[in-house]
């Protein structure tokens, strides 16, 4: 320790990556205060290109709010580097302090990722554009990097976790770098069905607004045409039953016998759909939710079912009660549920 | 000095196949030079315009195997203006001359007509091998020669290539009554495949080992396949979805439990979520699973498969999986040495799904990570530290960070200190692509540090020239420098002359360098080709900014079949 202390004293230039908390009590500097200097990432000023820069979670202007941020500010010292020779010694001695501080970094910024989640994600576009438009103007002289975010205080940045950075989102040739084959891919599928909202729990505020006005899919059993009804309009399960039932029952009539339309059939269909809830009529009626598994309708509340039911489907009774015993392999229903019937395991493990 | 008997010396020599080590044992002496060349089976010419084929052909009479590669690596990006150059034709033509014997030809990012392969197909009745990657120029006509022609052909690879759609004979040209095929990929085709040319071809091919189908592909035709070639190891697949065929999917259930030496599988394109189960019934030998582009996979989908892969090494998603597949991928995949995380979207404002938390958990899971790509739309400092830390082992990573110039998520500060970590702590790095916001420090620490780095590419970043120039100066192995819209000027640019000599080559657009600094380059170094690429027409004169450059050592001088707007100086 001493030893590589006392080198790096006499080559100033000497590589010298965070030092562990021994080396900087040597030094005797005044790291309590905290010795981010920022001073500046172009090394035009200084011709031995020496170079000082500050750890992330640095910012100088920041007042040191909670105790927090102030620890972050103790263990991550400034960094000196200089260009070209390093030394072994040194450079062990510093690789070392280095992995240490990572330590005590990342428990810095699981806290600051719990904030920022918490507080949701916001841009500040316009803020970052002009700080950094500012900075772009100039090759040189160095911008002044500690000032490049604006100067917000702490909670703010956490607030931007999709702060942008250099210049507006104009479009721009080539970028994101994909190539033409996968763009292409990406634009058709984008056109065909809009991509469902993500799971996390940023989004999950978006995936509650979209429920907003479901059209689920709706398919019968022995009718190869499906439709779509929605989900909204009916406000409980009785309604959802009528709903069904105008939906499918012309046809049914058609099937049964399309030469005529009678309302002697009626009748019989009245029946039907009457008891699509209950489990005793000639079919019912069942729902496939989020994950893929299919449920019978009716367990839950009415909203809750609303938003988790994603296609439903009318079954005929006889036909549920030998899908859930068999696993044969005959395709009774229109786009079925593969995994249901082949009894493969769940797609939830843990 | 004893003789040594040339004979042994080229004994020794056949053991050594890495291209390195036989460029190595080339500059022995005179003695070792001419053996090595009589030898080499195997030659790569990583940049197709660096040397004369005929000279190529001088050198190492007796090779098998070429490999050529054309374009720079942003022409798929569409940097480069079409017609730009990059044709097969020279060197087919110079390989039919001096060595019809060959096996092998694999272009990459090259043209290829179907004149050209009607040449190859009538000069090399020995190819076994041909694969074209990222080619262009070419339509089914061509590959109908080739099939027609070449009747030992082992491996016919089209890896995302554009190829013109003219017809669906071509894989009825196949030879009969049986082929050698043992590889066989056209998932890049655009066009519908003749359904019974297919299921003949595979039923005739007893040696096919790796299928990869296009989307025209339907699953009554895969269910076929599967059931006459159940040896299969690697599988792309055809659109699996409902078809009119009732009995499709059961049969392509039934086919696909048989094939249990299956460890590669890709393909899906839009097929719906609820196929997803399909893959579980091969879950368990699976090394490597590529669906990045299945953009109707969700993460529930995608969750329940990887959880059942434990030997996946090799892992091609689109960014629908989320930080929270990234975690099952952590806990399940231990094996994972590559993952390549696509964007679905391109839009540079949308958010992906995955953040920097997914980085981390992989990171920490999957400790034999060598190899990364990954898109997102906001990243850390701490989490590539933490990535640097656990992976100490990666030799490739790439981050694409949608929005250029984005800054550390949580503090806002740029990213130098991670890419800067990522540099320090793996120290077999060879690749490196950067993304958000970056200054010149970033390319100290890779100067200091990244001392195997051989491939940089850089966009947006940097203050000044002295990014640049920290990394000309520092990293000695570097051979590719792909630059794209960073203020580096002229300084820049001529503090690595004596730099590019010893790297394959430049590539610098949307940078602040002139005109003058280019002819700066070329005057002084005549073995370079320093070539500008400009659309517009505008005065010659030096204060000119350049759009685009494109700088590479050569041998064979100035290209004689530049298009207009390629201007060598």
């Amino acid at each position: 320790m001493e030893e590589s202390s006392m080198k790096r004293e006499a080559m100033p230039r000497l590589l010298d990556l965070i030092p562990d908390e021994k080396e900087w009590s040597l030094r005797g500097g005044a790291p309590r205060q905290g010795r981010s200097k920022n001073t500046g990432f172009g090394s035009d000023e200084d011709e031995k290109l020496e170079l000082k820069l500050g750890l992330p979670g640095l910012v100088q202007e920041e007042p040191a709010a909670s105790s927090r941020e102030k620890r972050v500010h103790q263990e991550s010292p400034a960094l000196s580097l200089g260009y070209p020779p390093k030394h072994s010694t040194a450079t062990t001695g510093a690789k070392r302090g280095f992995l240490d501080t990572v330590e005590a970094k990342a428990q810095g910024y699981e806290k600051e990722q719990a904030r920022a989640a918490a507080c949701g994600k916001e841009l500040a576009v316009e803020e970052n554009t002009a700080a950094v438009g500012e900075r772009k103007k100039g090759c040189c002289p160095p911008p002044p990097p500690a000032h490049a975010p604006p100067a917000t205080p702490a909670r703010n940045i956490g607030n931007r976790p999709q702060a942008r950075g250099r210049g507006a989102a104009a479009p721009v040739v080539g970028w994101p770098p994909i190539r033409s084959f996968r763009r292409n891919l990406a634009s058709t599928s984008a056109s065909k069905q809009p991509p469902e909202p993500q799971i996390g729990e940023a989004d999950a505020k978006a995936v509650l607004d979209c429920k907003k006005s479901p059209l689920v899919k709706i398919n019968m059993d022995g009718i190869p045409i499906g439709r779509k009804v929605d989900l909204a309009a009916c406000d409980s399960y009785e309604r959802l039953s009528l709903a069904v039932k105008d939906l499918f029952h012309g046809f049914l009539q058609v099937q049964r016998d399309p030469s005529k339309v009678e309302r002697t059939q009626q009748g019989a269909d009245e029946k039907i759909f009457s008891q699509l809830l209950d489990g005793s009529g000639e079919y019912t009626l069942v729902y496939e939710d989020g994950e893929g598994d299919r449920m019978l309708v009716g367990d839950v509340p009415w909203n809750v079912f609303v938003s988790t039911a994603k296609r439903l489907r009318v079954l005929r009774s006889s036909e549920l009660s030998h899908g859930l015993v068999s696993g044969s392999c005959t395709f009774l229903l229109i786009c079925a549920d593969i995994r249901y019937m082949f009894r493969l395991p769940k797609l939830s493990h843990s | 000095m004893p003789y040594f008997p040339d004979e042994v010396v080229e004994h020794i020599l056949g053991f050594v196949s890495s291209h390195r080590d036989r460029d190595a044992a080339s500059l022995v002496c005179h003695v070792w030079y001419r053996i090595e060349g009589l030898t080499r089976r195997s030659v790569f010419i990583s940049n197709c315009y660096a040397v004369r084929p005929e000279r190529v052909h001088a050198r190492f009479p007796c090779l098998r195997s070429l490999t050529v590669k054309g374009k720079p690596r942003f022409a798929d990006f569409n940097l480069v203006p079409a017609g730009w150059g990059a044709s097969a034709e020279p060197w087919v033509d110079a390989c039919a001359r001096a060595c019809p014997g060959l096996e092998e030809l694999r272009l990459k990012r090259m043209v290829v007509t179907d004149g050209c392969l009607n040449h190859l197909a009538h000069s090399f009745p020995n190819l076994r091998s041909l694969v074209l990657v990222s080619c262009e120029g070419f339509s089914t006509d061509g590959l109908a020669t080739i099939a027609t022609n070449c009747r030992f052909l082992k491996e016919l690879d089209l890896q995302g290539s554009q190829v013109e759609f003219r017809g669906r004979h071509w894989l009825s040209c196949f030879p009969k009554p049986s082929t050698s095929l043992e590889s066989l990929n056209f998932a890049c085709l655009d066009g519908a495949v003749s359904a019974n040319a297919l299921e003949s071809l595979v039923a005739r091919s007893p040696n096919l080992k790796s299928l990869r189908l296009n989307r025209a592909v339907p699953t009554a035709v895969l269910a076929k396949i599967l059931t006459s070639a159940p040896k299969l190891v690697d599988l792309g697949t055809g659109l699996v979805a409902q078809s009119n065929n009732a009995g499709a999917l059961p049969s392509l259930y039934s086919a696909i439990q048989q094939c249990t030496s299956l460890n590669s599988l890709s393909g899906f394109w839009d097929s719906p979520r609820w196929i997803t189960p399909i893959i579980h019934y091969i879950c368990k030998n699976l090394t490597c699973l590529n669906l990045s582009y299945a953009p109707m996979f969700r993460t529930v989908d995608l969750i329940g498969t990887i959880h059942q892969c434990q030997n996946l090494q090799h892992l091609w998603v689109l960014d629908h999986i989320g930080d929270a597949g990234l975690k099952v991928v952590a806990s399940s995949c231990l094996e994972l040495q590559e993952l390549r995380i696509f964007p679905a979207n391109a839009n540079v404002l949308a958010s992906t799904g995955v953040t920097e938390e997914g980085l981390v958990a992989v990171s920490s899971g999957c400790r034999k990570l060598n190899s990364m790509l990954y898109s997102c739309s906001r990243m850390t400092n701490s989490a590539l530290i933490t990535v640097a830390k656990n992976c100490s082992r990666i030799t490739s990573f790439r981050l694409h960070i949608c929005l250029h110039g984005s800054v550390d998520a949580v503090t806002g500060q740029p990213l130098d200190e991670g890419f800067g970590a990522i540099v320090r702590s793996c120290k077999g790095l060879r690749r490196l692509s950067m993304s958000g916001l970056l200054t010149d420090s970033v390319f100290l620490y890779i100067g200091m540090y990244a001392e195997r780095l051989e491939t940089l590419s850089v966009a947006f970043a940097g203050d000044s020239d002295d990014g640049m120039i920290y990394v000309l100066n520092g990293c000695k192995n570097l051979r590719k420098l792909e630059i794209r819209n960073c203020p580096f000027g002229n300084t820049a640019l001529l503090a690595g002359t004596h730099r590019y000599e010893a790297m394959r080559s430049l590539w610098m657009s949307s940078c602040d360098i002139t005109l003058g600094g280019c002819r700066s380059l070329a005057a002084a170094m005549p073995g370079l080709n320093v070539e500008v690429i400009s659309q517009a027409d505008g005065g010659a004169n030096d204060a000119k900014k350049v759009e685009k450059l494109y700088v590479y050592r050569t041998l064979a001088g100035p290209r004689d079949d530049a298009p207009g707007f390629v201007s060598a100086l």
